[in-house]
Parts: structure tokens; sequence; C-alpha cells
């Protein structure tokens, strides 16, 4: 039985972080119609420079994110211009997305093992203190509370953001649909250049805590994190930022249950939930429906 | 709403903007599923039915905005349809291949790549893929809509001959000068529904279709 | 039967394009290895060009990108091992069983021929990390060997498998000829341009798809049944790589030019040597070139060189060289 209570409590955890790891992914699509396959890769970015800080001047990783937040905004900011007003002329914006952004991961990977190489990197869970804490006769690590409790402040500042303020206003808008918002008068460089740029800023949040959670840090992690994060988005619905979280709970709940009974298998669970979500209701199970032949 | 198209009638559609014309042609040809209802060819249950069996049964259309295939020319485009639509097994087909394009004013363009064509060439193609396949009936989406009187003529007589060869014969039009000349069976539709049916000379008398109708009427 | 139901344009075009195929392919493979002694370099040539066809079938042809399509590749060595080591099966027969086996598994995939674009692309990647997490499973070592490998090097014969890739990589760029030339080229092509309209002209898109999705994992196992050969042992890691198997292909396709014939032959033997030549010096530089290259890529030459080189073949052979 506390065995099951174990699996509960560490699902719970993994949904938070997974919240956040996927959100950003989403909200791109969302919002641009585009695929960014480099979104693992500022997983593993954050990571390093949560890493890094630590290292050199004592940060723990909520400190760090006063950091990672406003640099990783402006990197999103930074590579916006110069490609997606672009691609978006292009006659299959979603597909070359696909691809351009696979060589912006191979790039980031590149230079990931450039800067740090390949070797496992991980912060310690010494950072917090105390190092564990106890609820329902189970002991946790303090830094999975910490992840959680960061994630879940991160989706409640993007909600605020997107249902409280003028911009997120016209965010939506263009969620909606696209053409009706410009028409409207919707900046929509504005707009989707910002959503970018919280959407790198959140992967790269989501990174200062990825060593604690899921997976040590190397430069090749990242293609998981985004096979991760894209399994999570489908599983709730592509497009829909808070469909995100329903993803989250299904895929870690799915994972932490097979982790705990049948280790050797966990692993294909997401991607099988993944499939059969896929072939069943592609559109996730909170999107709407839509048609193919 | 309740519509029937009779075996050698050509039906004139028409009905302000957002009234449900092109969603009913998207109906009835499979690019929609209807929400409720059912929808009968022959006698026999189509609702479900794909589009290309739909297309082999004998139903095909035109769109209001062309839908060509841009990269291939215009013969190819004519050809596939010729291929694997209702008539695939003839075997004349660079004969029937010929006279559509003839038909349709498109000899001369045939190797030419369909991108490159203009907007009422490229409406004139869609119909050539439409007649390739040989079908029973046809559905027209605004064939008229942008072209000038003298075009609109050219058109109106294309159409009068190609109905020697349909079943039957569907015509959603904005331009009722169009209209006129194609057909006196007219349906008026206002927001999803059938407010009117009967001659056209009628219909432009009837008080309801007068009021959704005035703009449009006097704009023409 | 008529000619003309099959391939619409006529026979001395088509030949006449076979031959600009497989003239250079023939010098390339027969010389190359006399310049640069290192066979192995050409006999992953010979592979990648096989893939890079296979690919074009489907997501040049079709406009579907498989993200994950170098399954079939993976399951094609897979199945040429394990038939030999269980069932000491001859080669030959080995590398075709095989490669069935990638066609029946694309098969079981074809409900995701149903989805459009990103979810189609995504899926078939989760179902690449899907079936690597089976073969590379512990609890299967009696039969993939696990992630201990497999190894079955006692039909090894590298000479002989490398004449056969040779051959069947010219064989392969022929195929896509064949199709690009035939009706059913025309009908996937149409399907790429516009998926509802292919329709109303009689054409069922799921069935083409389906056909030009079983033809591209057939040639990709054979592709990965030669490989495995060559290799004569291998990881699971070495086959089942998303990076190489799949995505330098949908590179080399798009340099050349997807939906084109010469295409991704031309990207294919430029950026394969390229690549080769590169990573004598660095690893890393390779992939952040290749990275940079396939975002220019995407923004400015999203037809691939193709065009290019079609004009240079008209200026030197002006009469109907190429159409």
């Amino acid at each position: 039985m506390s065995l099951f209570i174990d699996a509960f409590i560490t699902s719970t955890l993994l949904a938070a972080f997974f919240s956040i790891a996927a959100l950003g992914l989403n909200v791109v699509f969302g919002v641009m119609r585009i695929v960014n396959l480099a979104h693992g890769e500022f997983i593993v970015m954050g990571s390093y420079l949560a890493i890094a800080l630590a290292l050199h001047y004592n940060f723990n990783p909520v400190l760090s994110l006063a950091v990672i937040v406003p640099f990783f905004f402006v990197v999103g900011l930074l590579l916006y211009f110069p490609i997606v007003p672009r691609l978006q002329k292009s006659d299959d914006p979603e597909m070359g997305s696909f691809i351009l952004f696979f060589g912006v991961s191979f790039a980031l990977e590149g230079i990931a093992v450039q800067m740090f190489g390949v070797n496992y990197q991980s912060l310690s869970y010494s950072v917090f203190r105390p190092l564990h804490v106890s609820t329902l006769g189970t002991t946790i690590p303090t830094a999975w509370v910490v992840t959680a409790l960061v994630s879940v402040a991160a989706i409640v500042l993007v909600y605020l953001y997107m249902y409280r303020t003028g911009l997120g206003l016209q965010t939506r808008a263009l969620m909606i649909n696209r053409e009706e918002a410009m028409a409207n008068g919707v900046s929509v460089n504005r707009v989707s250049a910002i959503a970018f740029g919280i959407s790198i800023a959140l992967a790269a949040s989501a990174g200062a805590f990825s060593s604690f959670i899921s997976y040590p840090t190397t430069p090749s992690i990242g293609d998981t994190f985004t096979l991760i994060s894209f399994a999570i988005i489908i599983i709730g619905a592509l497009g829909n930022p808070f469909a995100t979280v329903v993803g989250a709970i299904v895929f870690a709940f799915a994972y932490g249950y097979t982790d705990i009974y049948e280790p050797n298998w966990s692993a294909l669970v997401p991607f099988v939930i993944l499939i059969a979500v896929v072939l069943a209701r592609p559109q996730g199970l909170l999107g709407r429906k839509a048609r193919e032949f | 709403m309740d519509l029937s198209l009779y075996s050698g009638e050509t039906l004139g559609l028409i009905g302000p903007n957002g009234s449900g014309k092109t969603t009913l042609i998207n109906v009835v040809s499979g690019l929609l599923y209807a929400d409720g209802g059912s929808l009968l060819f022959y006698g026999s249950r189509i609702d479900r039915m794909s589009p290309h069996r739909r297309s082999h049964l004998g139903i095909n259309r035109t769109f209001q905005i062309p839908h060509p295939f841009y990269g291939l020319t215009v013969r190819e485009n004519v050809d596939i349809a010729l291929l694997f639509g209702r008539m695939k097994k003839r075997t004349d087909l660079e004969q029937k291949s010929e006279d559509i394009l003839k038909l349709t004013g498109l000899s001369e363009l045939s190797e030419h790549r369909a991108g490159s064509l203009n907007t009422s060439q490229k409406k004139m193609l869609d119909l050539a893929k439409a007649l390739a396949t040989e079908p029973r009936i046809l559905l027209i989406d605004e064939l008229a809509a942008g072209l000038n009187s003298n075009e609109t003529e050219v058109v109106a007589g294309l159409l009068r001959e190609v109905k020697k060869n349909v079943d039957a014969m569907l015509v959603v039009e904005h331009v009722m000068n169009f209209i006129k000349k194609v057909t006196e069976d007219v349906v008026v539709f206002d927001a999803g529904k059938v407010i009117f049916s009967g001659r056209f000379a009628d219909a432009v008398r009837d008080g309801r279709v007068r009021e959704v109708y005035l703009g449009t009427v006097r704009s023409s | 039967m008529n000619f003309r139901r099959f391939f619409l344009s006529n026979p001395k075009k088509i030949s006449t394009d076979a031959a600009l195929l497989i003239v250079p392919l023939a010098a390339l493979f027969i010389l190359g290895p006399m310049v640069i002694t290192n066979q192995a370099i050409f006999m992953e040539l010979a592979v990648y060009i096989m893939l890079a066809d296979a690919l074009n079938i489907v997501y040049g042809f079709t406009g579907y990108l498989p993200f994950g399509f170098g399954v079939f590749f993976a399951v094609g060595a897979y199945g040429t091992a394990i038939l030999i080591t269980h069932d000491a099966w001859p080669v030959g027969a080995s590398i075709i069983a095989g490669a069935c086996f990638a066609a029946l598994l694309s098969l079981l995939f074809t409900p995701m021929l149903r989805l459009s674009g990103a979810y189609f692309a995504i899926s078939s990647m989760a179902a690449f990390e899907a079936v690597y997490l089976i073969f590379s499973n512990t609890q299967l070592t009696f039969l993939t060997g696990g992630p201990y490998g497999i190894t079955f090097t006692q039909v090894y014969n590298p000479n002989l498998d490398y004449m056969i890739a040779a051959i069947l990589a010219a064989v392969s760029a022929l195929v896509v000829l064949l199709i690009s030339k035939s009706t059913f080229g025309i009908a996937l092509r149409a399907i790429r341009e516009d998926r509802f309209a292919v329709e109303l002209s009689g054409v069922s898109s799921l069935r083409y798809r389906t056909y030009a999705w079983l033809i591209s994992s057939f040639v990709s196992g054979i592709a990965g049944g030669l490989y495995g050969w060559y290799l004569g042992f291998f990881y699971p890691e070495a086959v089942f790589s998303l990076t190489d198997f799949s995505v330098l292909v949908i590179i080399f396709v798009l340099f050349g030019g997807r939906g084109t014939v010469y295409g991704p032959v031309i990207g294919t033997v430029i950026l394969f040597l390229a690549y080769q030549l590169l990573s004598l010096y660095s690893a890393n530089l390779l992939l952040i070139i290749f990275g940079v290259l396939l975002v220019l890529l995407v923004l400015f030459i999203p037809n691939g060189i193709e065009p290019l080189f079609r004009k240079i073949v008209k200026t030197i052979f002006p009469p109907g060289g190429s159409d």
C-alpha cells in the first residue's frame, strides 16, 4: 500500500514539473501554429545555466530563475525575429518549422557539447535544507517539493498573463482565429514574439530543476525532453496551453506507476499512450474534433 | 432544411452571404459531414461516404476559390480525374482529355502549370476536372463571381452545354443575371433555410426574397 | 494495356532520365573506392541513397513527413540479423524477410496516416522510440540481444554486400523515377498539393498514401538489412539512431529537392561526402554546421538545389535532356 502512495506522491510532483516543461511548447503551437522541436534543448540550456550559477555563485535554482527567466526571454525574442515571421510566409509553416527547429536543436546540442562536454551533470539535493520532508508516511526530497511549487507558480503566472492583461487577450484572440485577430488589429509580431520569449523562458526554468526530478543533464537529453513535452501536449490538446496540465497528469501517473511496478517497461509507456491517444482522439483529451481523409 | 434535386433539373441556389449555400455543397460533396439528417443519392444514403467514393458514384463540384493542383500541368490535372475518376475504365483517354480541354477553353494552356493560370482559367480548370470524372450530378459554386459580363455570357453558355451530359446540376450563384441565363428554377436560402422555391421570375417578386436579398439584387 | 494508363510521358524520355541517374552513380560506386580507399564510406553512401529515395517516395511525393521513419531501417537490420543468427537463413532471404518485417510494421502503423501534418510527424517519432525501447529491452535479450547488441559475423562478406548495395541504390533511384513518371506518382503529387480536391478526382488519398508508405518502408528495410550485414555486429543505438537514419536523410532530401527524381541522390552525394570530410575534423562542428544549414534551407531554399542542377543539365544537353 505504501508503494502505491509513494507512486501517487511522486506522480503528482512529476505532473507539476512536466506541466511547466511542456507548457511553453503548447503556447508556441497555439499562437504561431509552429512546432518548436528545439524545445528540449532549451530545457537543457536552462539546466546548464542553473548548474553554472550554483557552481560559481552558489545560487540555488529558485534564485537562479532571476537570471534564467530574463536571459532566456531575450534569447527567445532574438530567435523569433529572424526566423518566425519568415517561416510564417512559407508554403507550409507547420512542416517547415519541424525541420527548421530540428536544425536549431542540432546546433544547440553541438554548442552544448562544445561548452559543457558530454558528461552527466546534476544539481545536488543539498542546495535545499532540510534535505527531506515527510508527509503521509513517505519521505521525499525537498528539492522535489520546491520544483513542484515553482511549477505551479509559473503556470499561475502564465494564466494571469493570458486572462488578466491586454496582451494576454490579444494572445488568446490570435490562438482562436488568426485571420480575424489580424483583421481586428492584433499586432501579431509583438504578441507572438512575447509568447515565444515566454515559451523559451518557461522551458529554461523547467531546466533549472530538471536534473533533480527527471534526468541528469547532458547535451543529448534534449531530444527526450522534446518528445516527452510533445507526448504531453498531444495527450492534453495541441494548441491549448492549459490542457497541457491534463496531459502532464496523465503522463506522469502512467509513468510513475509503471516505473514502480514494471520498471523495465516504464520508458515505453509515454509513447504508447501518445500513439493510443493520437489514434483514438487526435484532437487530444480536451481538444475539439478535427477531420482528416 | 429539405432540398431535392431531380434528374434532368438545373437548380439555381441563391441567397445572401453566410446563408449556407457553400456549406450545402461541402456536405453533399463530402468535405464536411452533416451534424444530423440524411443525404440520399438515387435513393441510397451516402452521409458517411468518403469524397472519392462519392466522386465514383457521380457527385462532383467546383469551388468558389478554385482548387487545381498547382504544381501539375493543366493536362495532368485533367488526366488525374480521367484516370482515377468514374470513367477510369475508358480506353479513349487522350480523346476525352482533348475534348474536355477544348470545351473549357484550356487547350492552348494544356502544358502550362496550373499555378500560372489566372483566376477565371483556374475556375475553368476546376470545372474541367469535375467534368473529367463524368459526374451524374454537378455542383457549381460561384463560377461567375469576378468575371466580366462577356466572360459571364460564355460561361453561362458553357454550363448549358455541360448540362446535356449530366443528370442534374446545382448552381450556387451570387450574380443574379448569371443564374437567369442558366436556369429558370431557383431555390432561395436564408440562414440555412429554404425561403423560396420556384421560378426565377417569381422569386424576384417574392416579398421575403426581396427583404433578405435586396442589397444584392441592386448591386448586381 | 494502354501505356498511357501507367506512364504519362513517353518511354524515350524515361530512358534518358534513367541513363542520367545510373551512369554517374555507377561511375561513383566503381571509381569512388579507388580514389578514396575506404569502401565503408561508399557502402554508407549507397545505404543513404536508398534511404533518401525511400523518404522521397513518402515525404517528397505525398508531403507527409514521417520523422521517425528510420524505424524501418532498424527493423530491417534486426530482422536480417535475427533470421541469420537464430534460424541460419541465407543472407539474401534474410534481408528480404527483414524488409518484409519493416513493411509489415508500416502496415501496423497505417492508422497514423489518417493524421495531419504535425500529428503524423510526432506520432511516427513516438513509434520510433517505442520500437527502439522494445528491441533494446533487457527482457528480450534472448531474441534481439537487448542492449548488448547482436552478432552474425558468420556470413560477413563486405565486398559482395557493397556490390549489392551499390546496385540497389541505383535501382531505388530508378524506382523513384518510374513512380514519378507514372500515374501513381502524379496521384501522389496531387495528394501533396490538395488532399481534398484529389478525392474529388476519384483518388483515395488514404489508399495511395498507404501504398507510398509500404514501398518506402520496404526500401528502408532493405537498406537496413544490407547495412546490418556490413556491420556484422551492432548495438541497438547503431541502427536505431533518429539523428543518423531519419534526420540526416531528411536533410539530404531537402537539400537536394524533395519530390524530385534527381534531388535526393544529388543531395545525398554532396552532403554525405561533405559530412564525411567534416567529421574528420570535429563531430561537434558537424552538428552546428548541419543545424544552421537546416535552418537556412527551410528559410531560403525550400525547394533544394535540384532546380539549379536541372538548369545545368539543360545547358549541357539542350534537346530533351529532361523535362
